[in-house]
């Protein structure tokens, strides 16, 4: 029964609000572990480098911190909350019809 | 054109292709055929976009996304490298629902357009 529901289940439906409430949790300053593949592995260099931070600060209110970390930080944001909602759309479409 | 049509559109699941009989069942049949001729030039091949994502790991991220006519999306996996890769695992794990979304839409649109919903 569980099973069923959870491959039903969008994974970005999952994904998409995790990321977010783990990078609004984890603060950088701190010095508590990275969400970042990447800087795990020891890959020094992405683009994406400073989005989690960013994306941090944006979420706390801080806009020009967040903009200096990378510059697409509050457009990810606003991205990721759109698609959250479109997807969670489709799904409820989809619980509807059966 | 019998119930099984739809059968032959690559990489169909059980689910879609009830959905689209549901979709189709009061058409004619020279409506079934008008819209399947038109569903087919605009469907995605989950396939595709499988392969799509995978280049992600190797290359170019976010090319699903483009496909799938995300732009936004596209043009974030695209700069961030598929969010560190996390996310091109999640749509290469996701790849089936990602093109019904699409496909459902496009489903629509076409019965919309041949004058048929």
């Amino acid at each position: 029964m569980i099973f069923t529901f959870l491959k039903k289940l969008h994974l970005e439906l999952l994904a998409w609000p995790a990321g977010l409430i783990c990078l609004f949790f984890l603060d950088p300053a701190a010095g508590q572990p990275s969400l970042c593949l990447f800087k795990n592995i020891g890959i020094p260099f992405c683009p994406g480098c400073g989005l989690g931070h960013g994306i941090h600060f944006f979420l706390h209110g801080r806009w020009q911190e967040a903009v200096h970390h990378h510059w697409l930080a509050p457009v990810t944001v606003v991205m990721l909350i759109y698609r959250t909602v479109q997807v969670a759309r489709f799904q409820y479409a989809e619980f509807k019809l059966q | 054109m019998s119930d099984y049509s739809f059968a032959m559109l690559p990489g169909i699941e059980q689910e879609e292709m009830l959905w689209l009989q549901e979709l189709t069942k009061s058409y004619s049949t020279d409506n079934k055929q008008r819209f399947l001729a038109l569903y087919q030039s605009r469907r995605k091949d989950p396939q595709m976009i499988l392969i799509c994502c995978l280049i992600g790991l190797i290359g170019t991220a976010g090319i699903q996304r483009f496909v799938l006519n995300q732009i936004a999306m596209g043009i974030l996996y695209l700069v961030t490298l598929g969010f560190c890769f996390v996310g091109t695992i999640i749509d290469a794990a996701n790849h089936r629902k990602l093109t019904w979304e699409y496909n459902k839409k496009e489903a629509l649109t076409s019965a919309a357009l041949l004058g048929l919903s």
